[in-house]
């Protein structure tokens, strides 16, 4: 239950308590008004009446008295306001006797009945008496005034009035008892009520006292002791005591901030938990960075291992492009050497059957003139056989086509030679020397012809150009370097089609500009910034050394201060532009450079 | 013994030639051709039990000859002339084309009689793998 609940119920208890205290005093109060209200009144209002009956008697004996009086007086002085004072007594008299008769009790209205019955008679006798008075005749009046009938009359007129007036005064005086005795007891009532209601306020006022401490105990109890529960948990968390258990079942205010306060502490302690992998984290992470130093320095001296090495490969791939152009070279030495090598074994075996036939001849010769005529003829026949056999004949016609051949062959493997020569100008000790770069690609063309030969078709526009100074042996290197690529590219298609390169040179004012385009793959866009990095290749693994491009940059761009441009577009080609510079001056430096990259100029590939 | 036929392909006439004359003296026929599709032609028109031919040739290259005449002819035993070296072709050549040697260029007459030697062995296998088969034939 929550707090607020539970005041709420304190209060609701001490508030039904205080209206079950409320009436039971309202009641108590109605008690005591109830005599205020009905006895009391009651009582005093017969008491007022029997008061006023009493004074009306006594007015009536009074009236009586003076009427009797003024109608004497009358008589005897004859003075007109006696007769006046008697006429209002009389109607006073009356008015109050008719005022009795009709507010009067029951058993006095025989009693007044009496007296209007015996005042009626009365009256008579003083209203004759008064006329005799009023005719002059005093005497008369007198006579019934001092009669005995009219004394008797007024006797029992007077007595009937005493006893009225008597019983009046009795009733009064009853009244009034029973009015004090009314009073008396309202008061005793009043008093015992008060009494008791005292008594019951002081139970009330315990019991409410109890009730209030009671409940306000319970509801502080039930907030303090978790309070205090919740304090000493706080203490016990600001000491860093995280696994402090609160024990706090309750669904109110303070359960729930004792479950926050939970909450709270468990959060903390997976935060501390957090702080602990954080700490733990960050000096794992010094660690990793201490061993990333040591990386960073492995990686350096990795780097430096790596730079040297790439010196290293940039030699193995001008190794492996001359390896590969050996190899080329080789297979277009292989054919002529092949058969020249074997016309000339041929020959060999032509000689030895031309000598043995030869033997046959001189030894016919010789033996001419000793020799029987049949004897010759049938040598000669034996050697016709032989000769025959050797099929000497065809060799005879064979032995020019022989020579023709190996003539073609030796040709060949001299051209070979000498385009090799052309190609790497190793002859030539100067390395800048000038050079018509016809020449080289001509050259070039020659020595990629084993590349290039069956799958390409190979077309030269070559304008007349001046010659220029340069490393030619360089520069052809670069002429290989790009028609083997192209080539191998279109290859790399397996087309049915030939492919085509085309090879244009011209010169422009300031350069000499060539060429090379072929109808390949092209190259995608995103390799295309690219090809000229070192160990860039798109070919598969072992099989290019990613270097080719990269060196003929270095020999066009750096050392030639020339232009390298490349255009593509993939599916349609490939074409490079090479710029030469065409005044070019031999200067101190670049002599100097060129020959240290003396050891450089076979390269190529 | 029946006499056997040797067809020669290769683009170069003058390594056609030397041949000719080097096994002027050899006991069995020769034929030359001077591309894959003269040597199919021949094929067509000859019985031919041994074939040697180059690899490089324009148009259709010793390869795919070898393919059609192990599709086509497989009782020829095939070999191959080529100054190209390279161990792939070789390989290729000699497993998947079925080729019984790889003859390298320059190939050598004299010296141990390699060539002509080779070429015998290449008959003696044919006599020997279709002997059986030819016997049943006839």
């Amino acid at each position: 239950m929550r707090i607020s609940q539970r005041l709420n119920l304190g209060f609701l208890a001490i508030a039904m308590w205080a209206a079950v205290v409320g009436h039971v005093s309202l009641y108590q109060l109605s008690q005591i008004s109830a005599p205020l209200n009905i006895d009391i009144p009651g009582s005093l209002e017969s008491m007022n009446e029997t008061a006023h009956l009493e004074g009306f008697a006594q007015a009536i004996r009074y009236y009586d008295e003076v009427a009797t009086q003024a109608v004497r007086n009358y008589a005897f002085t004859q003075d007109k306001k006696w007769e006046r004072r008697y006429r209002d007594a009389k109607s006073e008299f009356d008015s109050m006797i008719t005022e009795v008769i009709d507010k009067g009790i029951e058993r006095n209205r025989g009693l007044l009945s009496n007296v209007n019955d015996t005042n009626l008679t009365l009256a008579e006798m003083e209203n004759t008496s008064i006329g005799f008075v009023n005719n002059g005749m005093a005497e008369d009046s007198i006579k019934i005034l001092e009669s005995n009938s009219y004394w008797d009359l007024k006797k029992i007129q007077e007595r009937n009035l005493e006893d009225y007036a008597h019983r009046r005064e009795v009733e009064r005086y009853e009244a009034l008892a029973n009015y004090s005795r009314t009073v008396s007891l309202a008061m005793e009532r009043t008093r015992n009520i008060a009494k008791y209601s005292r008594r019951l306020v002081s139970i009330f006022t315990i019991i409410a006292l109890v009730l209030a401490l009671g409940s306000g105990f319970i509801i502080a109890r039930s907030i303090y002791i978790p309070l205090q529960k919740l304090k000493a948990a706080a203490a016990e968390t600001g000491k860093g005591n995280l696994d402090t258990q609160i024990e706090i079942n309750s669904t109110d205010e303070i359960g729930r901030v004792a479950a926050s306060f939970k909450k709270m502490t468990d959060d903390l302690k997976k935060t501390t938990t957090s702080i602990d992998n954080l700490t733990r984290e960050i000096l794992d992470r010094k660690k990793a960075e201490q061993k990333a130093k040591l990386a960073c320095e492995e990686l350096e001296k990795a780097n430096i291992e790596l730079k040297e090495m790439q010196s290293e490969r940039v030699q193995n791939a001008k190794l492996a492009s001359i390896g590969q152009l050996a190899a080329g070279i080789a297979h277009e030495l292989n054919t002529p050497i092949g058969f020249v090598s074997s016309n000339f074994e041929t020959l060999e075996s032509y000689v030895s059957k031309m000598h043995q036939l030869l033997q046959l001849h001189s030894e016919l010769i010789s033996n001419i003139e000793d020799s029987e005529k049949s004897d010759l003829l049938e040598k000669t026949c034996a050697i016709d056989k032989s000769r025959n056999s050797m099929q000497m004949d065809f060799i005879l016609e064979d032995i020019a086509g022989l020579f023709n051949d190996s003539r073609e062959g030796l040709k060949r493997i001299t051209n070979i030679v000498r385009v090799l020569r052309d190609f790497s100008r190793i002859d030539q000790l100067g390395n800048l020397d000038t050079y018509n770069i016809n020449d080289g690609i001509k050259a070039t063309l020659l020595v990629a012809r084993n590349e290039v030969k069956y799958d390409i078709d190979v077309k030269t526009k070559l304008s007349e150009v001046p010659p220029i100074i340069c490393n030619a042996g360089q520069i052809n290197q670069v002429f290989l370097n790009l028609i083997i690529n192209a080539a191998q590219a279109i290859k790399s298609q397996k087309r049915v089609q030939k492919g085509s390169i085309e090879i244009r040179t011209y010169s422009t004012h300031d350069d000499l500009v060539c060429e090379i385009s072929d109808n390949g793959p092209g190259i995608e866009s995103d390799d295309l910034p690219h090809i000229f990095d070192p160990f860039f290749t798109t070919k598969p693994a072992g099989q290019g050394t990613g270097l080719g491009l990269s060196i003929s940059y270095d020999i066009i761009v750096s050392k030639h201060k020339g232009v390298l441009l490349v255009e593509s577009s993939v599916g349609k080609g490939t074409k490079f532009t090479m710029k030469l510079p065409l005044c070019r001056k031999k200067t101190r430096n670049e002599s100097e450079e060129s020959c240290h990259e003396r050891e450089n100029n076979i390269v190529c590939g | 013994m029946k006499e056997r036929t040797i067809l020669f392909v290769d683009d170069d006439c003058v390594v056609l030639r030397s041949i000719a004359r080097g096994l002027l003296d050899e006991p069995y026929n020769v034929f030359f051709a001077k591309s894959g599709e003269e040597a199919l032609q021949i094929l067509s028109q000859q019985e031919i039990h041994v074939l040697v031919t180059d690899i490089r040739m324009p148009v259709m290259d010793g390869t795919e000859l070898l393919k059609i005449v192990t599709k086509e002819y497989p009782h020829i035993v095939k070999m191959v002339l080529s100054g190209y070296t390279n161990t792939t072709d070789l390989t290729k050549a000699i497993h998947q084309d079925g080729v019984f040697k790889f003859i390298p260029k320059p190939w050598n007459l004299q010296e141990g009689e390699e060539f002509r030697e080779t070429i015998r062995s290449a008959i003696e296998h044919y006599n020997l793998r279709n002997e059986h088969a030819e016997k049943v034939l006839n």
